[in-house]
């Protein structure tokens, strides 16, 4: 694999891309580089870039400046052959109403000359076999996202570009869409997706990528991401009658952080490992306070708040 | 009053002025329909009734004394008096370039040519003999001779202003709520022909038109036997012509428009205009002397007359070529610049 990777030239390449609208600045110098192959998650909370990013790859928006390109092109020098290289859902699309599931993957590969039989495959593969004379409008949500993802990939695209692919779908659907695109992997195709679901990220993807105000602040593999971050583990608890923990906590050893998680209402604790401290810290807690005590491993969501103050999903 | 009831208005009078093309349509466009509609009905100052008199039918003499008497009943600046050939007047009555026509019967009476079932023709008339003495009385000589008669003018202008309706609602509106949804973008996101997607609307369109012509053609045939004098090839080519000219112009018209309530009041800002001053109901002759040349070049004017000329006067392909041209120069040209400023997102 990093044989391949240096000397394939990469699917992917961006290096300081910039894309304002009017005074608001939403990608704000972009360097990101991908290779055949890689599963990358886009991640960022609400108006991060994430859409402006995958747009601006898909040749939908023009940047402002920046280098870009896809399989070593352009989409100005060669837009037709990227429109078949490239397999993309949008993050919102209606389809037609008066259209059922099959006739509407015939509309589309009708336009990248596909023959039928490669339509059916595909919504074998998205499972939407039994869908395929419902009308489109009475599809469940889950539904609807893999006809985006069937449409996506009716002509057998190298790169698959997906805009929150799993917002809005239960626990249930979000699954199902997880596998399809899993099994989407031994055709040595590659993937990129914006979520706000660290899980999703984390499950399909073996590189993260966090966008936050235009910018990359983080891009590597999960583990490398929170490893690069000192603090690894995590201790939240919760005290009885609102009491405040004390100061000393600061003076643990290995201590990294400590603040009060307004949406779960329990004080977050991060140290280097809780196997040395949680002793120290039921002593200066006084274990009779607690109400409860939770140590969990640090996970995205930590690190993006050590980063930002903010979470992910906001 | 409650909040919530103040705070729904607001939000309705929010929608409203914070679209300011929403706002131009629903506000600009009714002013001016009112001030066009206004000139072209003003009895009191502009509407002149036209009146053809055959020259054939009445001696030097009485033209003379016909002018005479035209003179002074023009004087009262409502009549329009025009001495004619009789098959120059019989056309003009045709296209509804003339009132009535007045020519002399084979016993040498004066009779009025017109069909009662036309309204101006109607008023027309009356107006003219209210000004004269009860002896003088002219009788009417209605017409029934097929393509004379109001039915014979009208139809074909149903047709024009079918094709005109069925088009920029079809297309121009599709492709309005198409771009609403998302699915222009998704679908310029595909090596999708831009060509073959414009002319999906045209061929489906043409075959929607077709089917509304001919059911008034149907209609008219069996309720007033009304008959098409020119050849069926002349009429269809020359149907295309209009076809096209009205797509390119939907086209145009749904170029940029983000949402379908723009969408409704840039359409209704074309076809309404179009409607009233292109002579379908009536002439667009009723308008002042100044405007004619323009209304004339309406896309509707130029199509219902062309129809008029192939369903009445019996013309053929090569005497309409010069409207068919000019519609389909007008249907490439909106095309093009439509294309031009044509917003897929
Ligand atoms: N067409 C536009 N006009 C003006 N501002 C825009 C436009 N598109 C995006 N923006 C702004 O650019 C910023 C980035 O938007 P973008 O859609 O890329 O965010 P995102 O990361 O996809 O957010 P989300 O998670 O909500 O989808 C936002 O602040 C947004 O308001
Ligand atoms: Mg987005």
């Amino acid at each position: 694999m990093i044989e391949n990777r240096l000397v394939s030239q990469p699917v992917l390449e961006i290096k300081e891309l910039h894309k304002s609208f009017r005074n608001l600045k939403a990608l704000n110098g972009v360097d990101l580089t991908v290779h055949k192959g890689e599963y990358v998650a886009l991640l960022g909370p609400n108006g991060a870039g994430k859409t402006t990013l995958l747009e601006i790859v898909e040749g939908i928006q023009k940047p402002d400046k920046g280098f870009i390109h896809l399989f070593g092109t352009t989409w100005h020098e060669n837009q037709k052959e990227l429109r078949h290289k490239v397999g993309l859902s949008f993050q919102d699309t209606r389809f037609v109403d008066r259209l059922t599931v099959m006739e509407t993957i015939l509309l589309f590969s009708s336009f990248y000359k596909v023959p039928k039989k490669k339509a059916v495959e595909v919504l074998e593969k998205v499972k939407l076999t039994e869908k395929a004379n419902a009308f489109v409008p009475s599809l469940s949500g889950g539904q609807r996202q893999r006809l985006a993802l069937a449409i996506a990939l009716v002509h057998s695209p190298e790169i698959l570009l997906l805009d929150e692919p799993t917002t809005g779908l239960d626990p249930h659907a979000r699954r199902d869409l997880w596998h399809i695109l899993d099994q989407l992997r031994k055709d040595g195709l590659t993937l990129i997706l914006t979520t706000h679901y660290m899980e999703e990220a984390e499950y399909l993807c073996q590189r993260i990528v966090i966008l936050y105000q235009g910018k990359i602040l983080a891009d590597g593999a999960m583990d490398q991401l929170l490893s690069s971050h000192a603090a690894e583990q995590v201790i939240e608890f919760q005290l009885i009658d609102d009491l405040a923990p004390p100061e000393s906590l600061e003076k643990l050893k290995g201590f990294k952080e400590l603040y009060f998680e307004q949406r779960t209402h329990k004080w977050v604790l991060k140290v280097d490992s809780h196997f040395s401290t949680l002793k120290k810290f039921l002593s200066k807690v006084g274990q009779d306070n607690l109400r409860l005590l939770e140590t969990r491993k640090m996970n995205l969501d930590d690190l993006f708040i050590s980063m930002t103050g903010r979470h992910l999903s906001e | 009053m409650n909040n919530s009831l103040w705070k729904l208005i607001g939000m309705h009078l929010k929608e409203f002025y914070r679209d300011p093309e929403i706002l131009f349509w629903t506000i600009f466009l009714p002013i001016a329909t009112a001030y066009i509609l206004g000139v072209a009905f003003d009895d009191n100052r502009r509407h002149i009734q036209k009146i053809a008199i055959v020259r054939e039918s009445v001696s030097e003499n009485s033209i003379t004394e016909w002018q005479q008497k035209a003179t002074s009943l023009s004087a009262r600046e409502t009549f329009e008096f025009s001495v004619l050939s009789g098959e120059e007047a019989m056309l003009r009555l045709r296209r509804g370039r003339t009132a009535l026509v007045l020519q002399s019967d084979n016993k040498g009476n004066v009779v009025a040519v017109f069909d009662p079932g036309n309204r101006e023709s109607s008023s027309t008339y009356l107006a003219l003999t209210s000004l004269l003495s009860s002896e003088e009385k002219i009788p009417i000589q209605a017409i029934t001779q097929k393509g004379h008669r109001y039915i014979d003018f009208l139809i074909p202008g149903l047709i024009a202003m079918g094709v005109m309706n069925s088009i920029l609602w079809g297309v121009g509106y599709s492709i309005i709520e198409f771009r609403m949804k998302k699915l222009l973008r998704r679908l310029h996101a595909t090596p999708m022909s831009r060509l073959n997607f414009f002319l999906s609307y045209f061929v489906v369109r043409n075959l929607v038109t077709l089917f509304e012509a001919l059911i008034l053609l149907v209609f008219g045939y069996f309720s007033f036997k009304h008959m098409i004098q020119g050849d069926f090839l002349s009429l269809f080519l020359f149907f295309l012509a209009g076809n096209f000219a009205f797509s390119g112009i939907a086209l145009l018209i749904s170029s940029r428009a983000g949402n379908t309530r723009i969408g409704n009041g840039i359409i209704n800002a074309v076809t309404m205009p179009m409607l009233v001053l292109s002579g379908i109901f009536f002439s667009y002759l009723n308008f002042p002397e100044s405007v004619i040349p323009l209304l004339e070049k309406l896309p509707l004017a130029v199509f219902a007359d062309g129809l008029r000329m192939i369903m009445n006067e019996g013309a053929d392909i090569s005497i309409v070529a010069g409207k068919a041209v000019y519609l389909v120069a007008i249907g490439l040209a909106s095309y093009l610049a439509g294309l031009k400023i044509f917003r897929w997102n």
